[in-house]
């Protein structure tokens, strides 16, 4: 519970939010006022970089789900790169795999969103 | 000239504007240049030794009114904002007089200031200059004795105090003005009896004005009474004399009749003050010592009682400090303002006397309760709102002044006290620490009640989450149903009260049993709301759709409109078909079960699946797997939720995929009963007694083979190991 926080980054027209620390019902808030600014501000191609993810609990994943549908609506779509192992185990188990593109490293992602047509989330 | 210059500004709307008072010094040089010009005019006549001609005379007259109006005004101002305690403005007075008196006897010791017995007017330049000098002193004294004493008449003032002191004061007055043209010697004429006698009567009035005495120790009570004593002996010796005294007053009459009248009636005051100070506190001295004690004790008791019983209802509380204040005279108008929670701007809450709108429009609070709350003081007095900007003009008629008292808890500010009074300078000093003394209780009371509203509301929460909890256990199944040809055990432990873990199975046709353990994301009351929603689904759809990926599919789209968007339910699905020997199983983000043959060969069954609420669209079954297990006897499969896997101990340690996959193996042979026991006291042993931080359920499932008897075995119900 020691602390979470997102950092903004843009690059080519891309968000990169990078999570740092434990994400939890108690820091969630964090990450949805990040999301709703990027939505606020039009915004729609996110890159989730979960290189310092130290932990995610349900109510963190909850956000992602919360958000995901309205930015593809607006043509944009959120990646999820880089995550640590024990995180990635947490997100796998709920399938997040089938609904998010999620991606080794930030690079990749911003590259998928270059070329959108190559790949794709569908499995 | 009759009325104080401040008393007719009062009462003029104008007073408002901006007006700068001149300054004593400049006052003062004008006294004395009457009195300059007084001693010129006298001088001359006596040294021409006419009688003033009568226009000449008025002028004189007026001029020497003019003169005790400039003092009037400038004593009247400068004692004011005095205060002064009563035994100082006997002992000050009494000092001074003795003092003028000392300098009468020397300034007139080689040359006594003569009449001219013609015209009363001084009989040489000598006599002029020194009747001038005597007029100036013993005005000034008289006059500094009568408003040092009206400090102690106005000492509690109300309205009724400052009406009555006024037409005193006009009375005064009036009697002089009626002997404008008199000389020295003359007596009064009719008019001036009449408004003598009105004064005087005010006097007696006004001398009853005494609730100064009730505030004096026994000590300080004796001291006044020799202070008072010798005071009311000096002011006989001023206005009566003594044998071989000289007649100070004709000489004052010699100057100006009509002045020497005005300072007769101020010590003539001070004389008949000083008796009844005297009287009262003599009657008031043997009681002292049970009064203070009787008062202290009723007022500390007052205000305790009726703020700590009030800490229950905030709402009366608050009317309560307004109230008291006002109902035990200490100030007309109270309103009492606290800082909001969460913008920390000071607003009105409660108010006696005003309505509390009409207060935020009128008077900046902030400003106010910025400055007492930074004041040394540790309060903020203004004696006189009408020159302050932060109080409208157009208030309130009972507000002319303000006191500003910071309510303080626990070095927390919690907002302010206001106090206003229908006079300027309302506030004694005592009256204060009366007020700060109550405002500190009223504080506590204010912080007390908060706390015990947090109390509450925690409380209420706890009585929630407590029907929560048993709304909760009584949505688990209380028995699993018998499963032909196999062994069915589970439990579920909570980590909170309310847990978001949910298990159950049902008889769902000939010989086909659905079980499911799912896991609400969340805790607390809204995943028990969620649990309850999923047993009903579990309830109606298993029946109808009892494959998995069906009963997944249909749930998800059951659930997916009421879910919120953050939320989901993780589940893990079986059904068995035990005539078939075969176990259908599908996960939705749930962990994958675990599954061991009697060979020992291990594993998990991981079939891809969303949780539910993850994904509401269609596709959600596409990405569905449903996967069937052959089974053998001896087979055993493990239903469970990531509490259990993820349990953490005291180093961080997870309890892991590993060693629940190793356990199982190594105690397959076991029945489905020992081996969910063996479970639970692995973790309890791996955790070392570190509480579990989710919520955990366990379903041990074990076939032993379907045969035509054990299909038809009697219905009896396994009782369930009850963690809770």
């Amino acid at each position: 519970m020691n602390g979470f926080s997102v950092s903004f980054q843009e690059q080519d027209g891309i968000v990169i939010l990078k999570l740092k620390g434990e994400l939890d019902a108690h820091t969630a808030s964090e990450l949805e006022a990040a999301f709703q600014r990027c939505l606020d501000e039009g915004k729609v191609k996110v890159v989730v970089d979960g290189s310092e993810l130290q932990y995610i609990s349900s109510a963190g994943l909850g956000v992602f789900m919360a958000f995901v549908d309205e930015i593809r609506e607006r043509g944009g779509d959120i990646k999820i790169a880089a995550l640590q192992p024990k995180v990635y185990k947490v997100f796998d188990l709920l399938g997040f795999p089938m609904v998010f593109d999620i991606v080794a490293t930030v690079e990749e992602a911003i590259k998928r969103f270059q070329e959108p047509k190559a790949t794709s989330s569908e499995n | 000239m009759l009325f104080s210059f401040q008393e007719i500004v009062q009462d003029f709307p104008a007073r408002r504007m901006r007006w700068k008072p001149p300054s004593f010094l400049m006052l003062f040089f004008l006294a004395v240049a009457l009195s300059i010009f007084a001693i010129t005019y006298q001088a001359l006549y006596a040294l021409f030794g006419v009688a003033p001609a009568p226009a000449s005379f008025f002028l004189y007259r007026l001029f020497t009114l003019l003169q005790l109006a400039v003092l009037y005004y400038l004593l009247e101002r400068y004692y004011a904002g005095k205060r002064l305690g009563p035994i100082r403005i006997f002992w000050a007075s009494f000092l001074q007089g003795i003092f003028l008196i000392g300098f009468l006897y020397v300034l007139s010791w080689e040359h006594a200031p003569g009449l001219d017995p013609l015209t009363y007017q001084p009989a040489d330049v000598l006599s002029a200059i020194q009747i001038g000098i005597v007029a100036l002193l013993v005005s000034i004294y008289g006059l500094s004795v009568f408003f040092r004493f009206r400090i102690l008449v106005f000492f509690k003032r109300t309205r009724v105090t400052l009406r009555n002191w006024y037409v005193m004061v006009g009375f005064m007055g009036l009697a002089s003005l009626s002997m404008f043209w008199a000389q020295p010697k003359d007596s009064l004429n009719a008019a001036a009896i009449i408004f003598s006698i009105a004064a005087v009567s005010m006097m007696i009035v006004n001398a009853f004005r005494l609730s100064w005495i009730v505030y004096l120790s026994f000590r300080e009570k004796l001291i006044a009474i020799l202070v008072t004593t010798a005071y009311f002996f000096l002011v006989l010796m001023l206005l009566i004399g003594m044998p071989g005294q000289p007649d100070w007053f004709e000489w004052l009459e010699a100057y100006s009749y009509p002045v020497s009248l005005f300072i007769q009636h101020c010590l003539v005051f001070s004389g008949i003050y000083a008796t009844t100070s005297l009287l009262s506190l003599l009657f008031h001295l043997p009681t002292t010592g049970d009064f203070q004690k009787k008062i202290d004790e009723l007022a500390a008791l007052h205000s305790l009682s009726r703020l700590v019983s009030q800490v229950f209802n905030f709402r009366q509380l608050v009317s309560t400090i307004v109230h008291t204040p006002v109902e035990a005279g200490l100030a007309e108008v109270a309103w009492l303002v606290l800082l909001e929670d969460t913008s920390r701007r000071p607003q009105v809450v409660a108010a006696r006397g005003v309505v509390p709108d009409e207060i935020a429009k009128k008077v900046d609070i902030e400003a106010l309760f910025k400055e007492a709350q930074t004041s040394k003081a540790g309060y903020l007095l203004i004696p006189d709102v009408s020159n302050d900007p932060r109080v409208s003009d157009t208030f309130n008629d009972s507000l002319h002044s303000l006191l500003v008292i910071p309510l303080v808890a626990r070095d927390e500010p919690l907002g302010a006290l206001f106090l206003a009074r229908d006079v300027t300078y309302g506030f004694e000093e005592d009256d204060i620490e009366a007020l700060r003394a109550f405002a500190d209780q009223a504080a506590l009371a204010l912080d007390n009640a908060r706390l015990f509203q947090e109390l509450l509301e925690k409380e209420r929460l706890e009585k929630e989450l407590a029907i929560a909890r048993e709304v909760q256990q009584k949505l688990l199944p209380q028995a699993l149903p018998q499963v032909p040809g196999a062994e069915l055990v589970a439990s579920s432990v909570p980590a909170t009260e309310v847990g978001g873990d949910y298990y159950d199975a049902r008889e769902v046709g000939e010989d086909q049993i659905a079980c499911i353990v799912a896991d609400v994301a969340g805790k607390g009351t809204s995943a028990a709301f969620y649990m309850a929603e999923m047993q009903g689904v579990f309830h109606a759809l298993a029946p109808i759709c009892p494959s998995p990926k069906t009963f997944i599919c249909q749930a998800n789209d059951a659930l997916a409109r009421s879910l919120e968007k953050n939320v989901f339910i993780s589940v893990a699905y079986g059904l068995l078909d035990a005539s078939a020997a075969r176990l259908h199983l599908a996960r939705a983000g749930h962990c994958p079960p675990v599954w061991v043959r009697l060979t020992g060969e291990a594993q998990y069954v991981k079939s891809s699946g969303l949780a539910i609420g993850l994904d509401r669209t269609p596709r959600y079954c596409k990405w569905l797997e449903e996967q069937m297990l052959e089974l053998l006897p001896g087979d055993v499969v493990v239903l469970y939720t990531d509490g259990l896997v993820e349990s953490r101990n005291i180093r961080g340690e997870e309890y892991g995929y590993d060693r629940l996959l190793q356990l199982v193996k190594a105690y397959r042979y076991e029945e489905a009963q020992r081996i969910h026991e063996i479970i639970l006291t692995d973790l309890r042993q791996f955790l070392e007694g570190q509480p579990y931080t989710d919520d955990l359920t366990l379903m041990v499932l074990k076939w032993h083979g379907f045969t035509e008897e054990s299909g038809r075995e009697e219905q009896k119900t396994v009782s369930l190991p009850s963690e809770n």
